[in-house]
């Protein structure tokens, strides 16, 4: 019992799991027994992730359901909405498919045009934020706003009108020194990546269990 | 058809491993190794100190990853950080609110919520209203997380996982919110962005750390210290690169090709 109630069994399966996932990605070609059972797990994963879907769908019935008994102030009819739309879809795609004309319809005439929107809001929020971070208060960033100009007036079809270097100090600017320092960060993120996964493998790290008893 | 693939991947993997469990090793000796410090993750009790002054929220969202992308290391490690946050908030008594995007998660922050709950000996404190998930849609989620910051207002805003188009979003609304804010991530694309806005921000691998870090147990901590003999190899291996590329030499690029 006690064993059930701790983490060495998720741990072991872990363990169990991650060591065949990197025999399959050096030795798959030699082993086939061995890749096509991560095959098999990595479906597996995927299925019991797409249940995890259902959870999402109860929590958020709960708290719109929750909003809508207490009649939140400024809240409720918001979560009205939310309900009424996200259950209409479910019927719509479970029933007549996502070819169904009227999830269709919904999809492309509700949803996508204001999750565009949200994406287009992107650009706002980029000029505040240069606004705030291209201060020249010191050093660093009179470097980051004088290299934010250059590449802007890169980018912008009038730089290249103001004066013909603009474009080759922008192209510089972003394969030489850019590149460089996106390199020197993503091979630590892969020693990170390593360390992290080694912790995991070994069950120091076990955010993702939850309780770490 | 060679029977290994990725030879030399596979002997940079052994080396690294080989080094993290040395120091690991080393660790169980009593031998501590230092660590250097990480402004971003020793500000994490700051900013819940803030919130709990302020009477106001923490948030804290750990981004798109799925846990079987090649993302979920992020996402574990920004669960390690919210697994802190939570027992910190309930010690302190500040409600914490987590935005999902990851659907799987969920009884994982739950399970989180609950351990902080009990160990802060605070049962009420757990409310699973504030676990709320938002959408595995990108920008229905960030609508969602932005909801979230200007209605609740919250006084420290984590954003600790992977992040695409919307971590501008977030840390927009945020700073607009008033939160103070420590990001944390790994997509280099993303990482301009939260240094332009957050407070603090994690780079790279320093998420990865922060797990380790935050539990202060020198084991772990060590295990951070191991993957810095990684960065010496890849340095020297930058370098010799450099010279024989200088020199018109391949011969380190088809070694690393094997």
């Amino acid at each position: 019992m006690s064993l059930l109630k701790g983490k060495q069994i998720p741990i072991g399966i872990t363990l169990v799991v991650g060591l065949m996932m990197i025999v399959n990605y050096y030795f798959g070609a030699a082993l086939p027994a061995v890749k096509s059972t991560t095959t098999l797990i990595q479906n597996w994963t995927v299925i019991v992730a797409a249940f995890a879907l259902i959870i999402g769908l109860i929590n958020i019935s709960r708290i719109h359901i929750n909003h809508l008994l207490k009649r939140s102030k400024g809240q409720w009819f918001f979560s009205l909405w939310c309900l009424a739309i996200m259950y209409i879809m479910i019927a719509l795609g479970l029933f007549g498919t996502t070819k169904n004309p009227g999830y269709q319809w919904l999809y492309n005439y509700v949803f996508l045009p204001v999750d565009a929107t949200m994406y287009s809001s992107l650009a706002f929020f980029i000029s505040s934020a240069a606004y705030r971070a291209f201060r020249a208060r010191n050093v660093e960033s009179i470097l980051l706003l004088s290299s934010g100009v250059v590449i802007m007036l890169m980018n912008a079809p009038i730089g290249e009108i103001i004066w013909t270097g603009f474009p080759v100090i922008g192209d510089w600017i972003m394969s030489v020194p850019n590149v460089a320092a996106q390199r020197a960060i993503m091979i630590c993120v892969v020693m990170g990546s390593v360390s992290l996964g080694l912790r995991t493998l070994l069950g120091m790290e076990r955010g993702y269990l939850g309780r770490e008893e | 058809m060679a029977l290994i693939s990725h030879q030399s991947g596979l002997l940079t993997l052994i080396i690294i491993c080989g080094a993290v469990l040395y120091m690991i090793y080393r660790a169980r000796q009593g031998l501590e190794s230092e660590v250097r410090r990480v402004a971003g993750i020793d500000v994490i009790d700051e900013a819940i100190g803030r919130s709990t002054e302020m009477g106001r929220p923490v948030h804290i969202t750990n981004g798109l990853a799925t846990l079987y992308s090649s993302g979920s290391p992020q996402t574990i490690a920004g669960l390690s950080v919210l697994s802190y946050v939570a027992k910190k908030c309930a010690q302190n008594g500040i409600p914490l609110i987590t935005t999902i995007y990851v659907p799987e998660t969920i009884p994982i922050v739950m399970e989180m919520y609950r351990e902080a709950s009990v160990l802060a000996e605070s049962p009420e404190w757990f409310d699973d209203y504030n676990i709320r998930y938002m959408s595995s849609h990108r920008f229905s989620y960030a609508t969602g997380v932005q909801g979230v910051l200007q209605r609740e207002k919250p006084a420290a805003s984590f954003l600790m996982g992977s992040f695409m188009a919307e971590a501008l979003i977030f840390a927009e609304s945020g700073y607009l919110a008033g939160a103070m804010q420590v990001a944390g991530t790994a997509a280099t694309s993303q990482i301009p962005f939260f240094v332009a806005v957050c407070d603090y921000t994690l780079l790279g691998d320093e998420l990865y750390a922060a797990g380790a870090y935050l539990s202060q147990d020198a084991v772990q901590m060590a295990s951070i210290a191991g993957q810095d003999v990684g960065k010496y190899l890849a340095m020297i291996l930058l370098l010799v690169g450099l010279i024989l590329s200088a020199m018109g030499s391949d011969w380190l690029v088809n070694i690393l090709k094997l």
